[in-house]
Formats: C-alpha cells, sequence, structure tokens
C-alpha cells in the first residue's frame, strides 16, 4: 500500500510503504495513527533532498533492518561505503549536509551512517585550517588558546 | 557545530551529527578537528571516542586501582603465612578456602610501620601492574574495567591517555631502532623500554613483532622486539616474585608454577594455562558429572564470577561451589535436628561419597589422560615445567601434585591438599566437611574448632609410583618403608605444605635436574635457560644467604647470554643494600643486646616465625662485615660494571658470535695427538670476559666448513636461517643427543654443529652435514690481480695444475727447492656485495720450514678503497704453528694446509669485519727473511684456492639478517618468512618457494 509524502515546499511523492517505512519516523507514525490515506507532512524536508532520500529508501527497500548494537560496537570505518552509496553520494557538500540533516530528522540510520562516512571521509587527512575552510568554521579560539591547543595536539603530526 | 556563514549556502550540522562523523575519525583527523573551533574541540575530546580509539589501538592496560572490596577476586587464595597458622583446619585445599584479607592487611601495615623503607618492589610503581593481575591475559579485558568516565593511568581524558601511549610508543620505537642500528648501548636502550613498562611498551613490540598496525616487517626489528619483549616478561615475572615474597600478592598454585615456566618460556600464556587445565576438567566432568546440586551451584557461581571483574580463572578458587554444594547435610542437619547416628551416617556417605569420586578422578588422571611419573627421565628439567607437564603428561611428584590438585579443585573435589615431604612430594586427601558459613557452628573461623562427631578418613596419594591408590593412615608407615624412603616426621604429614616451599622446591629441582644430567657446566641448550630461569627467580623468591652460591654461575650465565638481564643483578644489589640497611636498623631499634650470630631476630618484626616474610629472607643475624655478604655484592658490582662497560663499546650481542678460533701456541702440545697434522687445531673459542667459563670441549674433525653469517637451507627440513655460531663438535647434552638421534647421522656428533637463527627468530642447533649454504657461487671471473710480489726473489709463478687446487699446487711447488721459506702475498679486490664498495685484499702467508716450530703467519689487510664503511684497516694474523713435513706427499699435505688456513684467515677476517672486538692485531710475519725464498704466485689463482666459492653475501650480521627476510601473516597468527624479491632476484637459481 503506498503512502504519500509531503514536503517542505509541498510536493507529494508516493511511495510503497515498505520503502517510506525505512525511515523510523514515518514507521512509527503510520503505526500510531493506523493506515490512511492522508498525505504525511515532512516539514524540515526539501522536495530535492526528499527526492535523493526516497530514492536511497527505495534502492535499500531489501536490506535487513540493522541490528541496533551501539555498545559493542567495534570501531566504526568510513572505508566500507558500499559502491551504489559512494555514488549516490557524490553530490555538493550543500546536499550532502541537507541529507543528513533528512536522515537524521527522518531516522534512516544507514543513511545517516553513509552521510556521515562521506563527511569524515572528507575530513580526513586535512589540516585544521583546511577542514575550517571546507566547513565554513570560524576560528573563534583567541592566539593564546590557539597556541595552547596547537601544542596539546602535537603529537598528531609525527609517525 | 559548524557555523555557516551562509545559512542557504552551507547548513550547519546539530551536534548529534557532527559527534557522529567523528566516530569515524582517526585519532589525528580527530586532533585536527579539535584545532577547528571551541564547540568541535569540545565534541571532539568526548571520553566516548578517545576511549574507543585507545582501546582499539592498545590491547594491554594497567589493572585499575584500588578495587573496591567487592572486586577482589584475586584475593581469595590466602596469605601462605596465615595458612600456616591454620595448619589444624583440615577444610582446606591448600587453604584455598579461607579467606583472610584481613589477616593478610594487618601484616602488612604492620611491615610498613616497622621498616621505614618501602620494599623495593614498591619503588617501582611502573615496573608492574599496581595490583595481582597474576596473569598477563588479564590485562587485556580493559572494557570490563574502565568506563568512559575513567580513563586509566588516573588521567582526567582518554584524550591524554591516548597521546601518553602515543607517545610512549613512538619512544620505545625509537629505542628499539637504536637498538638496531647501533651495537652500543643496546642493553641501555632495552632497559629503557623496560622501565615504560610492560603494559606501556608491550603492544607496540607485539605490533612489531608481527608487522602489524602499520609497523614495517622487518625481522631485526622483529628480532630486537622480540628480545625486549622476553626481557620484559622475565622481568615481570621476576616483580610478581618479589610481590609474592613481600605478601603483596597471592595466586595459586597452578599460576605460581606457570609463572616459574613463563620465565624462560616468552609464549607462555596463564590464560592458556587455565583453559588447558579447564579442559581437563571438562572431560572428566564429561564422564563423571558432579552432584546434580554441586553441579548447578558452581554454574551459578562461575556466571556470577564471570560477570565480575576480570574474576574468570579465579572464579576456580572461589569456595562457593563447594560450601553451597555441601551444605546439604548441614541445613537439614540443623532443620531437621537428626539424631547423632542420623548425623554420623550422613558424614559417612557424605565421606564415601566424596572419596569415591577421588578414585574416579585418579584414574581419569592417572588412566585415561596417563600422567605418569617421568621415571625414565627423571632429571629432565622440563619434568618440573607445570606447562610441560601439561603437554608431556609426566612429571616428577611434585609438578604431577601441583597439577591433579588443581584439577580437583576444578572439578569439585574438594580436601585435596599437597603434601611435601623429605624425598617426595604426595597428595593428601580428607574429604571437606561442609563449611558452609552459618550453618555449621564453628566453622566461620576456618578452624574446626569443633569437629563434628565422625572425623573425615585421611588418605594419602603417590601420583609418581604406579600403582596410583589411596593409602589409608594404617598403610602409610609401610608404604615408605616400600619405597626405601625413611618414614617422615609428622610434622609433614598434618601440615600443608606453604606454596612459597611449593615454588622454592620447584627451581631447586629444575637446577637438580640440570646439575644431574650433567647439562650446568655446559651453555647454549634448554637445560641452560631452565637452568639460568630457576636460578634468577630462585635467588628473587628467596635471597638468602644459602642461595648465594648461585650468584656466581647466574652471574656467568647472564652476561655471556643475556647481558640485557643487568637490571636484575642491579637490583639484587640493591636488595642486597637494602637487607643490610634493615638489618642496622633491626639492631638499633630491636632489643637491647645486639643478636648474637646465628640467631635470628624474628621477634623485631613481631611476626610469628610461621610465616615466610622478610624476617626469613633477609638473614639478620649476619654480622656486619660479613664476607659471604661482601664477596657476593662485590661479584655482582663487578658484572654489573663489565656488562656497562660492554654496552658502552658495543661489545654485547644478544647473541654473542663466537669467533672463529686462532691456533695459538697450545698447538704445540696438541699438534702430538693428530697423525700428519695437516690440519689446524682450534683452540677454545674464546668467550671475552669470562676465563673461567665451563667450556669444555673436545678438539674434533671435521672442520667446520661454513661462515658465521652464512645463510643456509636445511638438507632435510628446507628451512632457511642464517649461522651465528659453532661448537666444534656437537655439545648438547646426551639426552638432547639421543631424543635428536645424532648419532645416526653420518658424522655423528663428531662433527661440526652450528648456531642459526631461522627467519622467524627460532634458534636451532644444525649439524654441518644437514646444511646446505645458499648464495655461494662460483666466482665468474677471477679477481684482478693487482700485486703479487714479495721478498727478495720472485720465483716461479704458479703454473695452475686443475682449477681451484691448482694455486695450492702452485704454492707447493715452492718447497720442492731447498729453501726452507716460503712466504707469499696474494692481493685481490672485492666488491662487497651488500655495499658494492670495492675492498682491496691481500693476504701475506709465510711459512718457514727451516726450523723446527715453524711459523706460519697469514697478514690479512683490509683496505677500503674508497669512502667505504669500512674505516678501519684490519689485520689479522693467524699464527700457525703447525709442522710441515718435508717428505713425499708434502705437496698435497701443504696444498691442504693452505687452503684451510687461508679459509681460516678468511674467517678470522669475516668475523672481524662485524665484530670489531674480534680483531687481533699483530704485527705481520716477516716476510723474506735472509735465507728465505719467497714465491709469488698468481695471485688470481691464489685467491681461488684461498677463497674458495666465498659467499658472496658475505658476512651477515645478526642485524642484517632480516633484511633478507619478509614475511607474511595470517589471520594476525605468525605466518612463513620468504627471502625478500630482491634476493630472488639477485640470485634467481635458488628456489625460495616454500
Amino acid at each position: 500500500m503506498p503512502v504519500t509524502l509531503t514536503s517542505l515546499d509541498d510536493v507529494k511523492f508516493t511511495v510503497d510503504k515498505e520503502v517510506a517505512e525505512r525511515s523510523i519516523l514515518i514507521k512509527n507514525m503510520i503505526e500510531d495513527v493506523g493506515e490512511s490515506d492522508s498525505p504525511i507532512p515532512l516539514p524540515n524536508v526539501s522536495s530535492a533532498v526528499l527526492k535523493k532520500v526516497i530514492e536511497y529508501c527505495e534502492h535499500h527497500r531489501n536490506d535487513p533492518v540493522q541490528v541496533q548494537d551501539e555498545t559493542d560496537d567495534p570501531r566504526k570505518r568510513s572505508n566500507d561505503i558500499e559502491e551504489w552509496d559512494m555514488k549516490f553520494m557524490t553530490v555538493d557538500q550543500e546536499m550532502l549536509f541537507e541529507i543528513i540533516l533528512a536522515a537524521n530528522y527522518l531516522d534512516i540510520k544507514p543513511l545517516l551512517d553513509v552521510g556521515c562516512k562521506t563527511v569524515a571521509n572528507i575530513i580526513k587527512g586535512k589540516t585544521p585550517e583546511e577542514i575550517r575552510k571546507v566547513f565554513n568554521i570560524v576560528n573563534d579560539f583567541t592566539p593564546e588558546e590557539e597556541a595552547q591547543i596547537k601544542k596539546e595536539n602535537e603529537w598528531a603530526e609525527d609517525r | 557545530m559548524a557555523k555557516g556563514k551562509d545559512k542557504k549556502e552551507d547548513p550547519s550540522l546539530p551536534e548529534d551529527c557532527i559527534f557522529e562523523i567523528f566516530q569515524y575519525l582517526s585519532a589525528e583527523d580527530l586532533a585536527h578537528a579539535s584545532m577547528t573551533c571551541r564547540s568541535w574541540k569540545k565534541l571532539s575530546e568526548k571520553n566516548s571516542l578517545w576511549q574507543h580509539l585507545c582501546l582499539e589501538r592498545w590491547r594491554t592496560w594497567p589493572t585499575p586501582s584500588p578495587f573496591s572490596p567487592s572486586e577482589e577476586p584475586q584475593q581469595h587464595h590466602p596469605n601462605p603465612q596465615e595458612q600456616f597458622r591454620y595448619t589444624t583446619g583440615n577444610v582446606t585445599t591448600s587453604g584455598i578456602e579461607v579467606d583472610l584479607n584481613s589477616a593478610a592487611h594487618t601484616h602488612h601495615e604492620h611491615m610498613d610501620d616497622m621498616l621505614s623503607d618501602p620494599s623495593p618492589s614498591r619503588k617501582r610503581p611502573m615496573r608492574r601492574p599496581s595490583y595481582p593481575p597474576a596473569r598477563i591475559e588479564d590485562l587485556h579485558r580493559p572494557r570490563d574495567w574502565y568506563s568512559a568516565s575513567e580513563p586509566p593511568f588516573e588521567m582526567d581524558s582518554w584524550k591524554k591517555v591516548y597521546r601518553e601511549r602515543h607517545e610512549k610508543d613512538a619512544i620505545v620505537r625509537e629505542l628499539l631502532q637504536e637498538m638496531v642500528q647501533d651495537s652500543r648501548s643496546r642493553m641501555r636502550h632495552m632497559e629503557g623500554i623496560a622501565d615504560l613498562g610492560m603494559v606501556m611498551a608491550r603492544d607496540v613490540l607485539e605490533n612489531i613483532m608481527a608487522g602489524r598496525d602499520g609497523e614495517e616487517k622487518d625481522l631485526s626489528r622483529s628480532y630486537y622486539a622480540r628480545k625486549t619483549v622476553a626481557r620484559l616478561q622475565r622481568g615481570w615475572v621476576l616483580d610478581q616474585w618479589r610481590a609474592f615474597r613481600e605478601n603483596e600478592i597471592q595466586f595459586p598454585i597452578w599460576q605460581g608454577c606457570g609463572l616459574i615456566s613463563m620465565y624462560s618460556n616468552q609464549g607462555l600464556d596463564l590464560a592458556d594455562l587455565d583453559r588447558q587445565f579447564q579442559a581437563l576438567a571438562d572431560e572428566f566432568l564429561r564422564f563423571s558429572p558432579m552432584d546434580q546440586d554441586e553441579h548447578e551451584s558452581v554454574l551459578t557461581v562461575s556466571d556470577t564470577a564471570a560477570a565480575n571483574v576480570g574474576a574468570r580463572t579465579f572464579d576456580r578458587y572461589n569456595p562457593g561451589p563447594f560450601s553451597t554444594a555441601e551444605a546439604q547435610p548441614w541445613s537439614s542437619t540443623e532443620s531437621h535436628e537428626s539424631t547423632s547416628d542420623q548425623i554420623a551416617e550422613r558424614y559417612r556417605r557424605h565421606y564415601e561419597r566424596q572419596t569415591e569420586r577421588l578414585r574416579d578422578l585418579i584414574r581419569f588422571f592417572t588412566v585415561e589422560q596417563g600422567f605418569k611419573g617421568n621415571v625414565e627421565s627423571y632429571y629432565d628439567p622440563f619434568n618440573s615445567f607445570i606447562d610441560k607437564v601439561l603437554s608431556r603428561k609426566v612429571g616428577i611428584p611434585l609438578s604431577l601434585c601441583v597439577v591433579f590438585a588443581e584439577l580437583a579443585l576444578r572439578v569439585g573435589v574438594s580436601g585435596v591438599e599437597l603434601m611435601g615431604i623429605p624425598q617426595h612430594f604426595m597428595i593428601r586427601y580428607r574429604p571437606t566437611i561442609p563449611a558452609h558459613l552459618g550453618h555449621l557452628p564453628g566453622s566461620g573461623s576456618g578452624l574446626r574448632s569443633t569437629p563434628p562427631s565422625p572425623t573425615p578418613p585421611t588418605y594419602y596419594l603417590d601420583l609418581f609410583h604406579a600403582p596410583h591408590r589411596l593409602i589409608s593412615t594404617d598403610e602409610y608407615d609401610d608404604y615408605f618403608v616400600s619405597l626405601s624412603i625413611q618414614r617422615p616426621s609428622n610434622i609433614y604429614r598434618d601440615l600443608p605444605v606453604p606454596p612459597v616451599e611449593v615454588y622454592l622446591r620447584c627451581l631447586r629441582n629444575i637446577i637438580l635436574a640440570v646439575d644431574q644430567s650433567g647439562g650446568a657446566l655446559r651453555f647454549g641448550s634448554d637445560h641452560h635457560n631452565s637452568l639460568y630461569s630457576a636460578m634468577s627467580q630462585l635467588l628473587v623468591l628467596n635471597p638468602n644467604e644459602e642461595n648465594w652460591t648461585f650468584y656466581d654461575l647466574w652471574l656467568q650465565y647472564l652476561t655471556t647470554f643475556w647481558p640485557e638481564d643487568v637490571g636484575f643483578v642491579r637490583t639484587a644489589i640493591h636488595e642486597m643494600d637494602e637487607s643490610e640497611q634493615r638489618r642496622m636498623q633491626a639492631r638499633g631499634y630491636g632489643p637491647k643486646s645486639a643478636p648474637l650470630v646465628g640467631q635470628r631476630t624474628h621477634h623485631v618484626f613481631g611476626i610469628s616465625r610461621g610465616g615466610h616474610g622478610p624476617e626469613w629472607l633477609y638473614p639478620l643475624h649476619q654480622g656486619s662485615k660479613n664476607p659471604a655478604r661482601q664477596q657476593t655484592v662485590r661479584i655482582l658490582r663487578s658484572a654489573v660494571q663489565k656488562l656497562e662497560i660492554e654496552d658502552d663499546t658495543g661489545d654485547v650481542g644478544f647473541i654473542r658470535r663466537r669467533r672463529r678460533p686462532r691456533v695459538t701456541q697450545e698447538r704445540k702440545s696438541t699438534a702430538g695427538q693428530y697423525s700428519g697434522s695437516d690440519s689446524p687445531v682450534v683452540t677454545e673459542p674464546q668467550v671475552s670476559g669470562s676465563p673461567s667459563s665451563p667450556f669444555g670441549r673436545d678438539r674434533q674433525r671435521p672442520e667446520p666448513e661454513y661462515y658465521v653469517g652464512e645463510v643456509f637451507r636445511h638438507k632435510s627440513y628446507r628451512y632457511l636461517g642464517a649461522i651465528y655460531g659453532y661448537d666444534l663438535k656437537c655439545e648438547q647434552p646426551e639426552n638432547w643427543i639421543q631424543s635428536m638421534g645424532i648419532d645416526s647421522l653420518k658424522y655423528g656428533r663428531n662433527q661440526p654443529f652450528y648456531n642459526a637463527i631461522l627467519a622467524d627468530g627460532a634458534q636451532r642447533y644444525v649439524a654441518q652435514e644437514n646444511v646446505q649454504v645458499m648464495f655461494r657461487r662460483k666466482r665468474e671471473t677471477p679477481a684482478t690481480v693487482l700485486f703479487s710480489s714479495n721478498g727478495e726473489s720472485s720465483s716461479s709463478s704458479a703454473s695452475t695444475s686443475g682449477a681451484g687446487a691448482g694455486a695450492g699446487a702452485g704454492a707447493g711447488t715452492s718447497s720442492d727447492s731447498d729453501v726452507p721459506n716460503v712466504s707469499f702475498t696474494v692481493t685481490w679486490i672485492e666488491r662487497d656485495p651488500l655495499t658494492g664498495n670495492s675492498v682491496i685484499r691481500r693476504d701475506t702467508h709465510t711459512t718457514d720450514l727451516s726450523t723446527s716450530e715453524p711459523v706460519q703467519s697469514f697478514t690479512h689487510v683490509h683496505v677500503p678503497s674508497s669512502s667505504t664503511n669500512n674505516t678501519a684497516v684490519e689485520q689479522v694474523v693467524a699464527d700457525d704453528g703447525d709442522e710441515v713435513n718435508q717428505e713425499e706427499g708434502e705437496e698435497e699435505e701443504e696444498e691442504e694446509e693452505e687452503e684451510e688456513t687461508q679459509d681460516e684467515t678468511f674467517e678470522l677476517s669475516l668475523i672481524s669485519l662485524e665484530d670489531p672486538f674480534a680483531t687481533i692485531t699483530t704485527p705481520p710475519g716477516t716476510p723474506g727473511t735472509p735465507g728465505t725464498t719467497t714465491t709469488s704466485i698468481s695471485a688470481a689463482a691464489a685467491a681461488a684456492a684461498a677463497r674458495p666459492e666465498a659467499s658472496e653475501l658475505g658476512p651477515l650480521g645478526i642485524e642484517d639478517i632480516g633484511k633478507f627476510f619478509e614475511s607474511w601473516y595470517t589471520d594476525g597468527e605468525e605466518g612463513h618468512y620468504v627471502m625478500n624479491k630482491e634476493i630472488r632476484r639477485l640470485y634467481p637459481t635458488e628456489d625460495f618457494d616454500y
């Protein structure tokens, strides 16, 4: 049974329930409200982003549900992104962030993970200055603080 | 949080997303992220992130301290002193069930009050974990120990912990690099690593050994890393003993025996022993499960214990299973108010059941598992090492008893005690009285103050001599008669043997075993490893005057083979000094009258004699001018001094390379023994600084053919190795020779045997006939003739009559003339295959045939032609007092001799290249003395004769070997080593595939 989703800019998307329920948020909503034809409003997601998100969910509609074992999770790796996901994530940075925000809001863990991994890969190997530039971060340290921090993290430069 | 300059253009991510992203970052990236802005700094320094990174990168962590009282699984093994005090109680299994923490503590405080000087082991908190870990494996369970909010090392954030360990790793790497590159100060560098402690240094060293975690695969580094870990482990073991001696830690007896093994067995892990014991126990339980009650309670208890922190091993010692299981008769006794007859009956049944189970266990142990006394080879030191006993299933009485007692405990048979009697070791068994607290009146203290009606029967068990049956008290006396052992005094029958006695006995047994098997006077075998191990531990566990005689031999071993252990000598000196101080204190603050010589002043510490505390260990009765003490300290100090000097100069290797022996004047006295005397007789290899080293060797032939540093393949086993030393004949103890079937070799034991290091760092002792040298190829072109004249007359240039040997014949022609002196010089250019540098070599050979004691001298001049690494001009002279016959057949002899002596010269120079201290600098023999004829021969031919198929790789230093191997690993386990590509390219003729 199809579900209709309404984006921030009032664009309607009709998707299979199975696809929509990749989002835990929507899944819970459907469970709470019961099945109905009325569209589900998603006021935090623009149509462009929602389209992307749905594309992801369509592709991953048959994935097994992730088992949540946060506690014993071995160290997370960012180099295990699937090829399709990698391609899917080759978007501009704005869209990347939007997707992460949407995945966070819609509670789609696998998508959030892929998004975060992609961002992590962007950070990898960059100097602090480069990171600031990429993420538009304003350096709000005082010069003294900065000197101190630099000293504290000197070890990370060797080896 | 990222701060977008323009919200629309670049949306900012919420903190939880940023944090999510941070979880994928490496430590370095995370450090960079923290330097961007305040909010990122705050986020990136969260403990959970860094804890994760830390635990991922390092496996070894210090045990947290202090433990809260509920988390002290190690403590239930009582302190031996207290155990002694409870000797009348028979509810204990070697006292294991008695909880005496508080008593141990009191004892401690007392000691602290009395001694202004804290014990030496307490002064080095980093040298060992701060509380009894009892096995290293425990260090690997950090997740249980540390929460994100409580980092180790008393630091306030995990990021700091990471930084600390990262920096320590770098130090270890740096020190190791120094060790690899420079033979000087190796000992010092290794001690530097040891000072960081096991916890800090172990992970990075293991990574280096395995080539894991970004560490280069380099056999040299791996080699020294392995050495360092072994050194760390030995130090760690000694620290455990020191702490045990000072009553700071206790552990089950099997772990103590495991410690003994760990000293010499680097790969041994107590957790592994634990598993082996448990496998045995499980096997027995499969046949003979515990009573339902018992079984369930054991399960319950071990589950609880497993959940407990780091308690996996020690739950075996939890009295829980036995007490709860056996609470049955007691609780019913109380609740039903049974008559005393009924109680007695219940007891009897209980005892019978218990004893029956013990019989089952004995059957299992001796028949099904086949553990037995090693009657054939009683004095095999391995009989005393618990790991070997478990794997070989043979042992001596003591080790068998330890294994059996532990097994009994694990299968729920309680009441098994070790009984050490003179000349023998046995098990004493008395079914336990259910000791469930609260149900048994008077049992709370662990004392059997009010023994319940039927006394349990007592049995004795001899695990060494078959048949292994339970001996009742009535048969006890007769049993010893049958063994022809004097019936031991009753004190042994009734008292449990304190753990410290078990350990000391075990160590003494090892020493005795090595001594009895004749190995004590020879170096370089497993026996010596065992002997060194036992002496080291004995001297720490009981540094009493009675053991001081061991220092001499111990130091010989240490200085010769384990110079990196010099720190142990320093500690020994320190402890000697300390004991002297204590003695002085005890005199000063003790009783008014100074203690008489020979009188022990136990009362000074207010401790009963039952303990094994320091008052036993430090001979307080010595006079201050005790000559034995002074003498001991003196030899210890001089050893340290010597080692330090050697270390400074670099003349100390982990493997001391033996020099190619020099022919000296001693030759004269021995020449007669060998008819023909066509080969130089070699003297004993010199090990510098240990003139009294008990190297006894016969002079044997055939002569060694291979050089130190050569890489070879074993003819039958096909492994690759490099030679680092040799013996002229097999110098292993007889039983090794027997077990390896040496006598069935073509040349048997009377051939050179080589010490070889294999690619994986293992060491072998290989018969010459099994050595197949690699990389030896004939020279394609003769060496360039540079120089060929000597003396007044240049006579016939040798006409070579054949390849190789022809040169010798050429030399032989000289003796056709009547002039008795022969001298020639051989010079050639050689390219060093390693450096590519050209080296001029020149040999001068003079034979004085006119004198009755001919002098044959060789000069080997090693001239660096360009800016080579070899800066020194080395001259090696071999004086050869060989008798040269002028009879017929001299040609042949001359030829042989020449080749051999040339060989020798070459080897001397080889060794001198790698070991500058092996160089013997003597003025070259004077060629061309009046009345001599000097024969110059073709240098090329001479070179061919002098260096038949010389190893092109030349001498490999132990350090270099690593360069020629590479290795691969599977599943984190060690795999194989193979020659690396470069070598394969250089020597394509060899098949390197495994």
